[in-house]
């Protein structure tokens, strides 16, 4: 950080630019819809990295992997005996009346008995420096190529900061992922596909990306085709070839006709078949967003000490159901105070700010949730915590999030780091890039080994006071990892 | 691994990619062709039209058949599937799904085409506009090509690019000949005006043929003869080393095909159509026996499209193979 503040707002801005010029030669690009027209584009991104520190990263991986582990029992479970219902944890009526659910998936077993591979968590800091999990992103979560993208081009714009510091690298992402889609199947040497919408979908852009990265065909659903004898096979020059795994970006309900929307032209006929029967892996694997419901969200705690045994390293968000009575009454007594949200949307969509509203917008979301009590939950406004981030010629605070890619197969793999999110204007905390929000590069920084690294050349240059975290004792944190954090800042 | 529809975009890439070119060609030609013809000489416009197969689609959107609204139509009219910008567009629309095939110069190079041809083609109205905008056309999906050759892999997707720019070439040779040698043929018949007695807007107009498909130097070279119709209707058809002629396409395809997984039905097809190049009556054939002669190599031509269709992109039921993938 000291190396950036002691660059001239000239310099600063001549960066930017650079970094732009540097987005729009590599056609780094996601799709906006407005108005029925999709517009492709160049990804907004903030050349002032985010530094977390390796020390509380370790927490934070450690947390992730043990709620992905948590959720994927979950999703055994309710696809199978529902024992998290049997011993009174889970209502069963929020399992069935989950939008997800999937009855179809009931008494399959995938290998490992992993359902979710791939799972992309928001998380955001508060105030008093505690990182929550706002929410867990299983079914399709994207943002992974911009992890990759922006860490090309902090590179290229901020070299001489990479020599004096040991920062985590980002690209191993798409060798993990093969392995771990390789891992899906029993097959030697397995044919693996990406499954794509096509190039109108928002994140055409990261399919065809780590199709190319994991050197494995993109492909759309007319490309498949599954036969009487329940194999998936691809359409090639060469003839029919059999796919063992497929990585689907493509909704479980546009996934098969057959046994979800009939009209969908984005899937194969037989895909479900051929699943069930075990002749295809898919991740993540249908009725994975189960899980991914805001209702069942409230659960994880409950769910880790259940399945694990374990408190959650990493907490929730206070969450207030709707569909249950007292909490009902609470948020319609609160509206103004919280963020109501839909149980089951994503990218920010339907979201309703209490404190940013007008009487009559908290008067139709009121009416909404009584007409739908199960399908709302209600949070506490997060002050989502905020880094300095490039305005013009100079820096100033924006909230951010960061969201993390966390794979779980035959092994498991963690980003180091993950797609911090930054709100464009002054105040906001929508970060969402489909709503002008913008994007900077995550740095976690061994301190440890980067002293070690610059003994007798440059000081560390990175100012640990810039660290997130380390402003006040996180309230929720283990005591090891308390610990922890105050080592780090002896370090400095 | 290929996929067909990846196969697919490849070869409409080379169609369209190869299609902006020849058209930009015969408007350069037809305009060059008309500074030098004298003024009352009808210039006629609508045999570009006649060219391109595009007769129907243009009077369904144009009343009048004047010089603007045929070059228009030729060049920046999105509404003509055979127009130069709707090609161009189309052959961006192909890469942009494909781009991973090739090598990132070629697909720049593309982009840079589309910008020049959304921003230039329209004002192709005005014929000095016209020159500079054509070449540099021209010049693009050569350069499009040369980077290609030059740098993608011999493998089946720089095979489907061939087939397209070979089949489109192929295609738009026998049409410049039906239209532009028949005119000239049906006006005499060679044979009967020894070259002495022929007007001097017959050679030009001959001149212009060759000049249509860029044959001009090479059929010089190849003749060391005047030049005369039935000349240049064998060098066209049948010269075994100009890239634009009917049969050396037909060889090129034939040497492609025979390098992709193999398929009976489309070497067939570029059988039928070699027969029909050597088994041809003669050259010196009046407007009506070119036109039937040209007629056949077209269909012929369909029909070496179509067996690609089914024996690449389709959806023909192929015995399902195992690893057949690892060969390229």
């Amino acid at each position: 950080m000291e190396q950036i503040d002691a660059l001239s707002p000239a310099e600063l801005g001549a960066r930017q630019t650079a970094a732009g010029l540097g987005i729009e030669a590599a056609g780094v690009t996601f799709t906006v819809y407005n108005e029925g027209l999709g517009i492709d584009r160049s990804w907004p991104f903030d050349i002032v990295p985010r530094v977390i520190a390796r020390q509380e990263w370790d927490r934070i991986e450690a947390g992730l992997l043990q709620r992905l582990t948590a959720l994927n029992h979950f999703i055994d479970d309710v696809y199978g005996d529902q024992r998290i219902v049997a011993a009174g944890l889970v209502p069963q009526e929020i399992i069935s009346q989950s939008r997800d659910f999937r009855p179809e998936c009931r008494g399959v077993h995938p290998r490992h008995d992993i359902w979710a591979h791939i799972c992309g968590s928001d998380l955001v800091r508060d105030s008093d420096g505690t990182m929550y999990v706002l929410e867990d992103n299983l079914r399709v979560p994207s943002g992974v190529s911009y992890v990759l993208e922006n860490r090309l081009i902090t590179k290229r714009v901020f070299g001489e900061l990479f020599a004096h510091q040991s920062i985590l690298p980002v690209d191993a992402y798409p060798e993990r992922l093969r392995r771990i889609l390789a891992s899906l199947t029993e097959v030697d040497d397995p044919v693996i596909a990406v499954l794509t919408p096509g190039i109108f979908n928002s994140a055409y852009f990261e399919h065809s990306f780590l199709a190319r990265a994991m050197g494995v065909p993109l492909v759309e659903g007319r490309d498949l085709l599954v036969g009487d004898d329940d194999r998936v096979m691809l359409r090639t020059v060469e003839g029919l070839v059999q796919v063992d795994v497929i990585y689907r970006r493509v909704d479980d309900l546009y996934l098969d006709p057959e046994v979800f929307n009939p009209d969908s032209t984005l899937g194969t006929p037989g895909l479900m078949r051929a699943w069930t029967a075990g002749n295809v892996a898919m991740a993540n694997a249908p009725g994975t967003g189960v899980a991914d419901d805001k209702v069942v969200y409230s659960y994880v705690p409950d769910m880790i000490r259940y399945y694990l045994g374990e408190e959650a390293i990493l907490p929730n968000v206070a969450t207030y159901r709707c569909g249950k009575n007292s909490d009902l009454a609470f948020v319609l007594d609160h509206l103004d105070e919280l963020v109501i949200k839909p149980a089951n949307e994503s990218g920010g969509y339907g979201i309703v700010i209490g404190p940013a509203s007008t009487a009559a917008e908290l008067t139709d979301c009121a009416a909404q949730i009584r007409a739908d009590p199960r399908n709302f939950v209600a949070q506490p406004v997060i002050s989502l915590s905020t880094v300095p981030t490039l305005v013009g010629d100079h820096l100033e605070p924006r909230h951010v999030d960061l969201r993390p890619f966390t794979l779980l197969g035959g092994e498991s793999y963690v980003t180091c780091g993950g797609l911090t999110r930054v709100a464009r204007t002054a105040g906001s905390l929508i970060v969402n890039s489909s709503q002008g929000g913008g994007s900077k590069d995550t740095w976690i920084v061994d301190t440890e080994a980067g002293s070690g690294r610059s003994a007798g050349r440059v000081p560390t240059s990175i100012d640990l006071t810039t660290l997130e975290g380390d402003r006040s004792t996180p309230r929720h944190a283990d005591p090891a990892s308390t610990k922890r954090t105050s080592d780090s800042k002896e370090t400095r | 691994m290929l996929l067909s529809r990846t196969a697919e975009d490849l070869y409409w890439l080379g169609r369209h990619v190869e299609r902006a070119e020849s058209v930009a060609r015969i408007v350069n030609e037809h305009t060059t062709l008309l500074v030098d013809l004298p003024v009352d000489v009808e210039s006629d416009w609508a045999a570009l039209l006649n060219i391109t197969g595009s007769e129907a689609g243009f009077s369904e959107r144009y009343d009048q058949r004047g010089e603007t609204e045929v070059i228009t139509f030729l060049m920046a009219d999105v509404g003509n599937p055979g127009s130069v910008l709707r090609s161009v567009n189309s052959a961006r629309e192909n890469l942009r799904v494909s781009r991973q095939m090739v090598p990132r110069a070629g697909w720049e190079c593309l982009n840079r085409l589309h910008m020049t041809a959304t921003e230039a083609t329209a004002g192709c109205t005005v014929r000095t506009r016209r020159m500079d905008v054509t070449e540099t056309i021209i010049g693009s999906c050569q350069q499009l090509a040369g980077i290609l050759a030059g740098t993608m892999s011999r493998d089946h997707a720089y095979r489907f690019w061939e087939l397209g720019r070979l089949v489109e070439r192929a295609d738009m040779t026998t049409r410049v000949l039906d239209v532009r040698a028949g005119t000239l043929m049906s006006a005499a018949a060679p044979s009967s005006h020894p070259p002495a007695d022929r007007s001097p807007y017959e050679d030009v107009r001959w001149l212009g043929v060759l000049r249509s498909v860029a044959a001009q130097n090479m059929y010089q070279r190849s003749a060391s003869t005047s030049v005369q119709g039935g000349g240049v209707v064998a060098f066209l058809l049948d010269d075994a080393h100009f890239p634009r002629s009917v049969a050396h396409c037909a060889d090129e395809i034939e040497r492609t095909l025979e390098q992709l997984p193999a398929r009976t039905e489309p070497l067939e097809a570029v059988e039928v159509l070699r027969t029909m190049i050597a088994e041809r009556p003669g050259d010196d054939l009046t407007a009506e026996e070119l036109h039937l002669q040209v007629e056949l190599l077209q269909d012929a031509l369909a029909l070496v499209h179509a067996s690609l269709c089914t024996a690449y992109f389709g959806l023909a039921e192929v015995a399902p193979t195992r690893g057949a993938a690892a060969t390229v």
